[in-house]
């Protein structure tokens, strides 16, 4: 009996050392299958998101077509290549999320949760890059280089951290 | 926005120190002789002399090997610690200390890499692309699968995996574990090794 209450009792140093291990090998594991099934999985992902961004285009009355990966308005067009589509950080996310101790139930709901946030951000992403392509060029190289991706990795710890708020033990 | 300022002021110095890492690492990695190291703003770069058979001379080579503009990971972690909520200043600031400790340690390991994978593709030369000294065909693909991870995931990657494992390291549970013990200066309930009062107390 108190051998169990021993074992249940919570450590959070050896949990946390647990956890960088388990992110690191999933993170690496995660970025390796993607690397194989990139013209599988990232390409054809590539292709759906400027479909989407055209779509959403049309329905804010800006005409707009995409062929391929490619978005194309009057004046301005992307590409939108293997590391714009989100699915690396949606990789970075499910890993830090299944290297945290919690029923399977709760990872596979973190994940999906996630990775719809992750996807509609990144869509949002594309949407003011195009719109700044449009209208201020200048802004385009920084906003996406930098500050998109910057934002982009916060709302991935916003997500975890929502996430294990909602998992923690005890919690 | 603060983070960002102070980066952009900061990355010079930051740059200089890991072309002063890089330097020491010459003659373990670079194949080229004679490449020297420089810092431009918070760019490393390296200046390779590289020799066109055509012409029958050595040209330099100038290839960027690590760009603070491009690395925001120092930026981002040092961003994360300060907006968590929760922490107390103390921990905050040894959070920053660890934090900024381990992720330049991976800085180091991404110019390592870069040095490296920088040796392993062709670069264009007036005489067209010309292989440099060190290529391998064994180096070859393990270094482009690494720099490869590096440029896509590794930025972000080691950034949040310290920050997560810090969080993760700290993290008090709450309910009966977290409960305040007999006294406030006994061991916190957390395990953290500090008195309840310091800790899930304060």
């Amino acid at each position: 009996m108190s051998q169990n209450v021993k074992k249940s009792k919570p450590d959070p140093q050896r949990d946390g050392i647990r956890f960088c291990v388990l992110f690191a090998l999933f993170t690496v594991l995660i970025f390796a299958a993607l690397y194989v099934a990139e013209k599988r999985l990232v390409v054809p992902l590539n292709r759906h998101l400027a479909w989407m961004a055209e779509k959403c285009l049309w329905l804010v009355g800006v005409p707009a077509s995409s062929t391929g990966p490619v978005v194309s308005m009057a004046s301005f067009a992307v590409e939108i290549k293997n590391n714009c589509n989100a699915i690396y950080e949606i990789g970075l996310y499910a890993a830090a999320v299944w290297a945290y101790p919690a029923s399977v139930r709760d990872h596979l709901r973190g994940t999906v949760m996630g990775a719809v946030v992750l996807y509609g951000v990144n869509l949002l992403r594309i949407l003011t890059l195009l719109a700044l392509g449009l209208l201020a060029p200048a802004w385009f190289g920084p906003t996406h280089l930098y500050a998109w991706q910057l934002i982009f990795l916060l709302v991935v710890a916003v997500c975890w951290l929502g996430w294990i708020a909602r998992v923690r033990p005890g919690g | 926005m603060g983070v960002s300022l102070l980066w952009a002021v900061g990355a010079p110095v930051y740059a200089t120190g890991l072309a002063t890492i890089g330097r020491a690492l010459i003659p373990f990695l670079e194949s080229a002789p004679g490449t020297r190291y420089t810092v431009e703003g918070g760019n490393v770069m390296a200046h390779r002399p590289v020799w066109l058979p055509k012409q029958q001379r050595m040209a330099p080579l100038v290839q960027p090997l690590w760009s603070a503009s491009a690395n925001y990971g120092v930026p981002l972690l040092a961003a994360l610690i300060l907006a968590t909520p929760g922490w107390s200043t103390g921990r905050r600031w040894r959070a920053l200390g660890i934090g900024l400790g381990l992720l330049t340690i991976t800085q180091v390991a991404f110019l390592f890499v870069y040095i490296v994978a920088t040796q392993q593709s062709p670069v264009m030369s007036p005489e067209g692309p010309i292989q440099l000294p060190g290529f391998s065909p064994v180096k070859q693909p393990i270094f482009y699968w690494l720099f490869y991870f590096f440029e896509i995931t590794g930025r972000g990657f080691f950034a949040l995996l310290v920050y997560l494992g810090l969080v993760a390291l700290t993290w008090r549970p709450r309910g009966p574990a977290a409960a305040a013990p007999a006294g406030r200066n006994a061991p916190c309930p957390c395990g953290s090794g500090l008195k309840y009062k310091r800790c899930c107390g304060a």
